[in-house]
Parts: C-alpha cells; sequence; structure tokens
C-alpha cells in the first residue's frame, strides 16, 4: 500500500517536473496559436475540420482547445449525425456510402435538412457517426 | 486621377511606409471603408501590422489584383492564383498566424482563408500529440484528466 502511495507521488512529481520543462521550453520556442482570438481559432480554423476525428485530436491537446470546442456551435454542425442502425446484420464499416448501403433506407434516419450523399466516418456496433460527404 | 493611378502610402508599426495603388489598398476592406467614408488621407497607419507581415499581405493582394485586372483565360488565371496562393502560404507557423491575424484584422477575406484553411490542413490526421508539438501547445490536462477526455473520445483514436 505504502509502495503504491510512493509511486503515485513520484508518478506526480514526474508529471509536474515535466510540466515545467515544457513550460520552459515554449518560453524558448514562443507560438502564437493561443494568441489568436477565440472566435478566429473557432470559427475560421476549427470549422475548416471535416473530420470528426481531427476535432478530437485537438479536444485532446488542452483544456483551452476542449473547452473552446465543446463550447462552440460546431458541437451542432447539422452535417454530422449519429443514426442507429435498428436493422440487425447490417453493421457499417468506414467510407461505406449510405445510398448503397443494401437495405437501409437513409430517409427514416436523418433530418429531412441532411441531404445525401453521406459517409460513414466511425461505427460501433450499431450505431454510425456520419457526415455529409 | 483615377483609382488605378492613384497612390495610397500603408505604414507598418515601425513607422516604414509601404506605397501602392488604391485598388491594392481597398483589398484591405478596412482601408477600403476609411476611403469611403473620407476619413483618410493618402497616408494609412496600420499600427497593430508590422513591416515583414505588412509587405507579405500586400504582396498577397497586389496578386490578386493583377490576376483580376487580368482580361482573357481566366481558368489558367485562376490555377495560377491558386498555385500562387499555395506558394504563398507555405510559411513556418509563425509567420502564418502572423499573417492570419493581420489578415483578420485588415479583413481580407480570401488571405484569411487560405491561412485558416492551411492550419487545418495541417492539424489534419494529427495525434493530439502531435498537435502539442506542431503548435507548441502546453498540454494542462493532468494525467487523469486526459485519461478521461482520451476515453470519452476512444472511438477516434482507434484505427
Amino acid at each position: 500500500m505504502a509502495s503504491l502511495r510512493k509511486r503515485k507521488r513520484s508518478k506526480r512529481a514526474l508529471y509536474w517536473i515535466e510540466r515545467r520543462r515544457r513550460r520552459k521550453r515554449k518560453v524558448e520556442k514562443p507560438n502564437i496559436i493561443d494568441d489568436l482570438p477565440e472566435s478566429l481559432v473557432l470559427h475560421e480554423i476549427f470549422s475548416k475540420l471535416r473530420n470528426p476525428r481531427d476535432l478530437v485530436s485537438c479536444k485532446n491537446a488542452s483544456k483551452r482547445w476542449n473547452s473552446l470546442i465543446s463550447s462552440s456551435s460546431s458541437h451542432n454542425n447539422p452535417s454530422l449525425a449519429l443514426i442507429l442502425n435498428t436493422q440487425p446484420h447490417q453493421y457499417a464499416t468506414n467510407d461505406i456510402c449510405l445510398e448503397v448501403w443494401k437495405g437501409f433506407d437513409l430517409n427514416n434516419y436523418v433530418d429531412p435538412e441532411f441531404d445525401p450523399p453521406i459517409c460513414v466516418l466511425a461505427s460501433c456496433k450499431d450505431v454510425l457517426l456520419c457526415m455529409k460527404s | 486621377m483615377s483609382e488605378s493611378n492613384k497612390k495610397i502610402s500603408l505604414i507598418s508599426s515601425e513607422g516604414e511606409a509601404f506605397e501602392v495603388s488604391e485598388a491594392v489598398a481597398r483589398e484591405f476592406e478596412i482601408v477600403a471603408h476609411m476611403l469611403e467614408d473620407g476619413c483618410s488621407g493618402s497616408s494609412i497607419p496600420i499600427t497593430t501590422v508590422d513591416s515583414n507581415i505588412l509587405g507579405k499581405v500586400i504582396e498577397y493582394c497586389t496578386k490578386h489584383v493583377e490576376v483580376g485586372n487580368v482580361e482573357g483565360n481566366s481558368e489558367k488565371a485562376e490555377k495560377d492564383l491558386e498555385e500562387f496562393d499555395k506558394r504563398f502560404i507555405a510559411v513556418e507557423m509563425n509567420t502564418l498566424f502572423s499573417l492570419i491575424l493581420a489578415a483578420n484584422y485588415l479583413n481580407v477575406k480570401g488571405l484569411l482563408n487560405i491561412g485558416c484553411q492551411k492550419v487545418a490542413d495541417t492539424i489534419k490526421d494529427m495525434k493530439p500529440e502531435e498537435v502539442r508539438s506542431i503548435f507548441n501547445i502546453e498540454n494542462d490536462y493532468t494525467p487523469a484528466e486526459e485519461e478521461v477526455v482520451r476515453k470519452e473520445n476512444e472511438w477516434a483514436f482507434q484505427p
């Protein structure tokens, strides 16, 4: 138990040492992306990321970026949809175009404003993450 | 004096003067509004942009005005302009961000668009660690917080 606590403490210490080192590096190598106005980063840069995976990478990059993306309207982007397939035995794979997905009636699943063609970006069992292609 | 002959001096933050045609100056929407409102003379201070970046923005606008004035064979001109934009924006990160900031301030929409697109293209297909490294972003997550965010978005990291 004591050794576990010790290991946790040393892990935390290593984290803070690494953080201090990174801060020092940042001073030596300034980068002004964080100086860009939030509206510019959000609307002009993040809105140009077409693949949600890229947005997720940005969310994981830092707390600031995470909160920028989470609080933005890009979450409600109408070109994204999460679709639950209720027809069994028809699992999706990446890059399948739903228009040619046999037996899948797109109109039953998507908002009328969400025009096809739509591509599957990710799938997990019977849930699809789709985007206008 | 016609618009194409009239010269305007744009003064950088260091006080350096760049003489450009009014057509080029009007590519800066902020300057175009000043000229339309008649609230500026022939010298316009651009106090938030340094000489290096102002020179580059002028280069971009000059090229776009030149191509806009070419008659005929517009398809080729557009292709050339696309090539120019690609070459123009292939700069190191800090210059790119300075260009974006300047384009945002001066309201040069085309430049703002290609600059932001370049940043977005750079982020494309990158892992969070690579995003941090290329933009020199400090990872302000604790290991535990990072793990939570990673778990929430695990699907994105699956091959």
